[in-house]
């Protein structure tokens, strides 16, 4: 194709955008609300995950060592047990900052001060907190940690494992909901979105038939249109930018109170540039395969 | 040499409707005929064939001497330049002004704006359209609108110019003003094909008549009559 005639085809997508008003507001509208939905849902899930995730950070064995063996030693199984493949982590906490921790969160407890005078000495054990890189792989952690330094050590993991179990199975419900919801709510937005631009197009059906009677070829009467929902989905996009920030910033406070390490409007603010890129090319990928794919369909009959 | 020639044409519809029963006639370049007959005679069909917006299910076309039945499906676009056409419902473009519809025509060739800015005055002026330029669709009358359909139709210079009903919904003034263009473009040399049921316009040209009843010729006479 000529450039000339690339050139035409491009304004005449800008002149049906620009002067069918009524058609392009109600297009860009319903577009907004599509890529709004999914915004949406890629925040909830955020939300969602963030709080999975911490959920899942707080699960760990602990591997508590008798008295009788040595700081050394117990650096060194840290050095081992980090060496398995399934673990994340392992934080080495000493028996004195046990005792120190305790004694500070029930100060202000008698009950429980009184008893540690009576026992008088520290009655805690140096222990290492391992964390798996998955739930799943706990029981096979602590079977290795058991089998190895069991004259050294005892794990509190047979006591939680129930515990940890409904965890784990808490865990992967949620995030098989949230996923399977996130995945339907961009599913409707991409119907809801290919449909609006149907719509508009069976507007305009006679003025394609039109165009190629007065000897527009096929490609002269889709280029139009397919630049025309270039532009819906900028506009949209810009759009639901908007909506998305305003959404943020005004459920931020509320979204605090009820979850602390929920940090929305801490992460939109600090990927303001990916997610608006994101939300753009979301939106013109859409309004062009969309328009392109329901134009072909009419020129087809 | 005939321009158009068609050999047993036959249309028949998916309902087994037959539209068509072996058409064969040739039309020679700057001829002008009427096509006659009644609503439902096949007039509309028999000039989509042509245009080939439609496909004969059995006989052939021919196009200075090609079978358009060979004209690939990509291509037909170039093809169908070789018409102007002009309808009863005009077929403007709504969103467009008077002067766009009309560049249109020159726009798909891919003429520069120079040529588009200079011809389609020019055009306007012929059919008197040249004040209301700026004027979009639903501003106009319809006569007005016919004439800016006529002037679409032939400012790319098309070899053929078929004209379907292009009266059916004019008064009987602008009646009179659409034949006397269409007359002026036969004069300059382009062959026109225009399908009426209106008698008195056919009895006035005193040019070809072909007479399609139910789909067949029943009738092709060389400065005929409407009966």
């Amino acid at each position: 194709m000529k450039t000339i005639k690339l050139f035409r085809t491009f304004n005449e997508g800008v002149q049906n955008f620009r002067r069918d008003k009524w058609l392009t507001a109600v297009t860009v509208m319903v577009m907004s609300l599509a890529l709004y939905l999914i915004g949406v849902s890629f925040l909830s899930g955020f939300g969602i995950l963030t709080v999975v995730n911490n959920i899942e950070n707080r699960i760990n064995i602990s591997m508590n060592f008798d008295s009788d063996i040595a700081e050394n030693e117990i650096l060194e199984i840290k050095k081992e047990v980090e060496k398995i493949q399934e673990v994340q982590s392992v934080i080495y906490i000493s028996r004195e900052d046990i005792f120190n921790n305790f004694n500070e969160q029930y100060k202000d407890s008698r009950e429980i001060m009184k008893t540690l005078e009576v026992i008088e000495e520290n009655p805690f054990l140096t222990s290492l907190l391992v964390t798996a890189d998955n739930v799943e792989h706990y029981e096979n952690i602590n079977t290795y940690l058991t089998k190895t330094y069991k004259n050294k050590m005892y794990s509190n993991y047979d006591k939680n494992k129930g515990t940890i179990g409904e965890l784990h199975n808490f865990i992967v419900f949620i995030r098989n909901v949230s996923l399977g919801l996130g995945a339907i709510m961009i599913i409707i937005s991409i119907l809801l979105n290919l449909n609006t631009i149907r719509m508009s197009l069976y507007a305009n059906r006679k003025e394609f038939e039109i165009m190629r009677l007065v000897g527009a070829s096929n490609l002269y009467v889709k280029l139009p249109t397919v630049f025309e929902g270039f532009l819906y989905g900028l506009t949209s996009s810009f759009l639901t930018i908007v909506a998305l920030i305003i959404t943020v910033y005004a459920t931020d406070p509320f979204i605090k109170k009820m979850l602390p390490d929920v940090k929305i409007a801490e992460f939109y603010t600090k990927h303001i540039i990916e997610i608006c890129l994101i939300v753009i090319a979301l939106g013109v990928v859409l309004g062009t395969i969309s328009s392109y794919i329901a134009i072909r369909r009419y020129l087809e009959k | 040499m005939s321009l158009i020639t068609l050999d047993k044409v036959t249309k028949i519809y998916p309902d087994e409707f037959v539209a068509l029963e072996e058409i064969s006639c040739r039309i020679r370049e700057g001829e002008f005929v009427s096509l006659v007959g009644a609503s439902g005679a096949g007039k509309s069909t028999l000039l989509k064939m042509i245009y080939a917006n439609e496909r004969p299910t059995y006989g052939a076309i021919y196009f200075g001497g090609r079978d358009i039945a060979s004209i690939p499906e990509r291509l037909l676009p170039f093809y169908r330049r070789n018409f102007g056409t002009v309808f009863q419902d005009f077929k403007l473009l709504p969103k467009k002004t008077v002067f766009e519809n009309v560049a249109y025509a020159l726009e798909v060739q891919g003429k520069s704006n120079a040529q588009i800015r200079e011809e389609v005055p020019k055009i306007l002026e012929i059919v008197g359209m040249a004040d209301q330029m700026d004027k979009y669709p639903d501003q106009i009358s319809g006569g007005e609108a016919q004439r800016i359909a006529l002037a679409r139709a032939v400012i790319h210079r098309p070899r053929v110019l078929i004209a379907d009903e292009p009266t059916g919904n004019l008064d009987p003034v602008s009646t009179d003003e659409i034949i006397r263009l269409l007359l002026k473009i036969n004069e300059l040399g382009t062959t026109v094909i225009l399908a009426t049921h209106d008698q008195s316009i056919v009895d006035r040209l005193h040019k070809r008549v072909i007479v399609l009843n139910q789909g067949r010729i029943v009738r092709d006479d060389s400065q005929g009559r409407y009966n």
